[in-house]
């Protein structure tokens, strides 16, 4: 392996890195449009209950857990939020209210865990990152000291010597 | 110490900084603007054709169509909450600077749970089903979506000057209450709209 080679392997194995290292980003991004015509509820948006249950919702959001598990509860809420029948409107939000709980837990273990992977994996990254450049660079000093032990001495005469 | 064991001592601290600044940048959110964005377009679907023929000149029963929209930019789901009211010439419409709304009576209300980045359009049907004058008032029933509403408290001379305004209203999440617009990095913002008409028989 010639030394270009090697800088080229450098070169990989750094962007390689960065571009695992940027895979950890959550860069979620969701858009949907509906058209509906609204009902109105016998759930109250003032009462206690609902208003629990949508807190829950946002904090499962907030710690990280996945746009489509959160989509499935919005989409709950607003089920319960048109349904005219008191019992079963009830029945949703507690559902709700137990899966965004268990959806906020996970959620909250999974983010310190991705935490604690991220900042783990710094002097892994460093210390690949120094080998590489380490062995990458070898080649090219060892090759410098070859060619200053290649050097001969020569004697530098006068030109009226000649 | 070797040349080769400096070197790379430098590489690895440099290398550390470096991911240690790019690992911290990947775990801290991203403080993003926050906000809603509250329309209403035509019966077209476009900001166009409010009125039937183009005349604010609404009759006794003729259906008015338009399309009422707001799209969630909060970064997190939220409760949007609009507001239908009836106002006139005279009195106050909401006041953006001091975030207070329209001290006039709520005709209807729509509410949906949105997603962040989420649209939320639906149709907003109304007419004009019936007019009362008491002096030189006109004082108007309505029929939005199919409801029925009489609005005693809001008349208008000879049926000129009325509007229809719309306030969006959000859950908020520090005082768990429903508040008009939305509070953003400790600031309270709103967003209303208002469509005037004058109810002709």
């Amino acid at each position: 392996m010639n030394p270009k080679q090697r800088r080229s392997i450098i070169i990989y194995l750094i962007t390689g890195a960065f571009i695992i290292s940027l895979a950890w980003a959550n860069f979620s991004y969701t858009s949907a449009s509906t058209s509906q015509n609204i009902v109105p509820g016998t759930v109250n948006i003032t009462d206690q209950k609902f208003k629990d249950t949508f807190a829950t919702v946002r904090e499962a959001e907030a710690t990280g857990a996945e746009s489509a598990q959160i989509k499935d509860l919005v989409d709950k809420l607003n089920l319960a939020l048109n349904l005219t029948d008191e019992a079963e409107a009830t029945a949703i939000l507690d559902q709700v209210k137990a899966e965004a709980s268990q959806l906020r837990d996970a959620a909250s273990q999974a983010s310190f865990y991705k935490k604690i992977f991220v900042f783990v994996m710094v002097p892994v990254a460093a210390l690949i990152v120094t080998i590489c450049v380490h062995y990458g660079l070898k080649p090219h000093y060892k090759n410098k000291v070859e060619q200053t032990m290649k050097m001969k001495i020569k004697e530098k005469r006068d030109a009226q010597d000649v | 110490m070797s040349e080769d064991k400096k070197r790379a001592l430098v590489v690895f601290v440099s290398a550390l900084m470096i991911f240690g600044m790019l690992a911290y940048v990947l775990v801290t959110p991203w403080p993003k603007e926050e906000f809603f964005q509250l329309y209403a377009l035509g019966e077209t679907r476009m900001a166009e054709r409010y009125y039937p023929n183009n005349d604010t000149n609404i009759p006794v029963d003729t259906p008015v169509k338009w399309y009422l929209g707001t799209t969630n930019f909060m970064g997190s789901i939220q409760l949007a909450i609009i507001r239908a009211k009836l106002g006139n010439q005279t009195l106050a419409p909401p006041n953006e600077t001091e975030v207070t709304p329209a001290p006039l009576p709520i005709l209807i209300e729509f509410h949906k749970v949105l997603q962040n980045n989420e649209t939320w359009e639906f149709p907003f049907i109304w007419k004009i089903t019936n007019t009362t004058e008491v002096g030189n008032l006109t004082y108007l029933t309505l029929s939005i979506n199919g409801i029925e509403t009489q609005i005693r408290e809001v008349g208008a001379e000879d049926g000129y000057n009325y509007r229809l305004i719309f306030e969006l209203w959000t859950l908020d999440e520090e005082s768990n209450d429903i508040i008009f617009g939305w509070k953003a990095s400790n600031e309270r913002r709103a967003a209303w709209l208002q469509l005037w008409f004058n109810a002709t028989r």
